[in-house]
């Protein structure tokens, strides 16, 4: 292990970051040249109004800029919550949504949407909270079944969360028949993507994510201890029982904020950090940070496919990730195969 | 001449109000229904964009697109539209994120035919071609009323023609109530099998199918042959006495002034039943 090397790949990530960013903002279904994005972006910083600059400065401004960044969020969120589960569980299979969130948050947005209701007139508002509210609430629900006086186990953890989850699919059926004048909008959604998104789903995205990424990161030498058998742990001084709750607590945050305003999006929360381990190694110290700032990356391109490959027309970003997402971890388990030999 | 003025505040059908400050130069329309609506009150020339469901009229085709049911918003955007208009189609999220972008959003509610005649107003209110659009109202209901008449003074009064509708001959799709087509049938003199079905778009089972023995079977898709072809169909009345139409979908399943004119025709269709009896 050379320590420099795994700067290089951070700080490598960080410029890739900005330049996907970039691009993601300048390029989509209407041509806006970088000149003039540029020159929008000057003027809305210096105070302008984007509706009075023309339908270039709304795409720019009130379109791209918030979804790029929604989506750089969601993937940070996703990537980094599957590196804290896959510590947590120590179980190289678990993602974001192995505690219930995806089927909490699916709930939640299909029964407002199902039944078209609205908070303070807003269903965009009600869509956000409710998914929100269902994907923190399962995982607490899960985190209780799971828990006892020995602490929490991983195994109930695990088991409960498939149940539950499974439990949560039917009764999400049985919403989408019963409200299926909105069947189609309901499926969009949890095929999950950002078409639209933006400025009314970052006051979300933006505190939820940003405590989580902070926790977990306040966390990465605790998270080296999960690895260890829990004895040898606690013989060195962790509290692993409050370690645990700590990092499903954070890990939930994120996933939950993310699934909320970002739909089902599958493999970014469990490609990237494996990807990234491969990498830099197994240490949280760097593992966390590169999965997070690469998850980012990562989301940013798939939405960018998502919403060129066949423009005007937008493809449900799920499925990008999913398409590219599935080879790219089997390319990895036939590495890890050739490695054991 | 009258002329409306603007600026303009009106309740639209999702009772949002509105604010029209000018008349609307850049109008986007989000439905094929409403687009036929805006053409046929003379708004068509400043109609920018529409869906790509949007067919008719051919003038309506050639326009930029914006989307089917999911519409592009960069696409929309960009083309600065100072008018949006939507029917109850349109999601609410999609109406939200459309003002959110600081968009006019205008929403009509053609539930039926008299909601198609009250979307006609609206639409020529906001347009500012309210004379036009008064003008096909008053055409519209004369049509209406002329066609009722007809239908009062006619056999079809006293015992309306059963008329089985199928959206796919091999699947038993039918239009239950609520549908355009349904109230279409009904006046036009006509009694639809799968009205009292629940659902709007139910999938009849044959049995039922063959115990009601339709008069008249109305398609959307397909070939009347496809019924003689199969062997249950076959043995119905209306397949038998070939009374086996095709129908448009485009006219019959929008909420348009296309669709109250197709109501005489099929007046036309079930007049025969009776008077060959």
């Amino acid at each position: 292990m050379r320590p420099p090397h795994k700067y290089v790949v951070l700080v490598l990530g960080l410029i890739l970051l900005a330049l996907v960013i970039l691009v993601a903002v300048g390029v989509g279904s209407v041509n806006v040249a970088p000149a003039e994005m540029l020159s929008i972006l000057r003027a809305v910083l210096k105070g302008a109004d984007p509706a009075q600059l023309g339908g270039q400065a709304v795409v720019i401004v009130g379109l791209r800029l918030p979804r790029v960044i929604l989506a750089g969020l969601v993937g940070a969120a996703l990537a980094g919550a599957g590196v804290a589960f896959q510590a947590l569980f120590q179980n190289p299979l678990a993602d974001p949504y192995i505690v219930g969130v995806s089927a909490g948050a699916g709930l939640g947005a299909t029964v407002v949407i199902g039944f078209g209701l609205t908070i303070v007139g807003s269903q965009v508002l009600a869509v956000n909270l409710s998914a929100f509210i269902g994907a923190l609430g399962i995982s607490y629900l899960v985190y209780r079944i799971a828990y006892s006086r020995q602490g929490v186990s991983n195994l109930l953890l695990l088991l409960a969360g498939m149940a539950v989850s499974a439990f949560l699919s039917a009764v999400i059926s049985l919403v989408m028949v019963f409200g299926s004048r909105n069947l189609a909008e309901t499926v969009y959604w949890l095929m999950g993507g950002f078409t639209g998104r933006g400025w009314s789903e970052l006051w979300l995205a933006v505190p939820c994510i940003s405590v989580g990424l902070a926790g977990l990161w306040f966390l990465r030498r605790e998270l080296n201890m999960l690895l260890l058998p829990e004895d040898d742990a606690r013989s060195l001084g962790v509290d692993v029982g409050r370690v645990k709750v700590l990092v499903l607590g954070a890990a939930s945050l994120m996933a939950a904020a993310g699934v909320s305003v970002g739909g089902l999006i599958g493999f970014v929360g469990l490609v990237v950090p494996h990807g990234a381990r491969l990498v830099v190694g197994p240490d949280h110290r760097y593992l966390f940070p590169t999965s997070v700032i690469y998850g980012a990356v990562v989301m940013i391109l798939a939405d960018l496919v998502a919403r060129t490959a066949l423009a005007p027309l937008e493809l449900p970003v799920g499925a990008i990730t999913a398409l590219f997402g599935a080879p790219f971890f089997l390319y990895l388990l036939s590495q890890a195969k050739a490695g054991r030999r | 001449m009258q002329t409306v003025p603007f600026p303009l505040v009106i309740v639209d059908g999702a009772k949002n109000v509105l604010e029209i400050k000018e008349q609307p130069q850049r109008i986007i329309s989000l439905s094929p229904g409403v687009t036929e609506l805006l053409f046929a009150i003379g708004a068509g020339d400043r109609v920018v964009a529409v869906t790509t469901w949007c067919n008719y009229p051919p003038e309506a085709a050639k326009l930029a697109k914006v989307g089917d049911m999911n519409i592009n918003y960069e696409v929309v955007a960009e083309l600065s539209p100072d008018l949006v208009v939507a029917d109850n189609s349109l999601q609410q999220t999609t109406a939200e994120r459309l003002v959110n972008l600081g968009l006019t959003v205008l929403q009509v509610k053609p539930v039926n035919i008299v909601g198609i005649l009250d979307s006609l107003e609206l639409l020529g209110r906001v347009t500012g071609c309210l004379d036009q659009a008064q003008d096909l109202i008053g055409e519209l209901t004369r049509l209406l009323a002329a066609n009722r008449r007809r239908v009062e003074n006619s056999p079809l009064a006293k015992e309306p023609v059963s008329v089985l509708v199928l959206l796919d001959p091999e699947e038993l799709y039918s239009a239950g109530s609520g549908t355009y087509i349904d109230e279409v049938i009904t006046r036009a003199g006509g009694t639809n099998l799968a009205g009292g079905v629940p659902g709007a778009w139910p999938k009849l089972s044959l049995e039922y199918v063959l115990a009601k023995d339709p008069e008249v079977i109305l398609l959307t898709y397909g070939e009347p042959t496809d019924l003689v072809k199969n062997p249950y169909l076959r043995r119905l009345s209306a397949v038998k006495a070939g009374r086996v139409y095709l129908l448009d979908p485009d006219i019959y399943n929008r909420p348009t002034d296309r669709l109250i004119k197709g109501i005489p025709l099929l007046t036309e269709l079930f007049l025969p039943v009776r008077e060959a009896r």
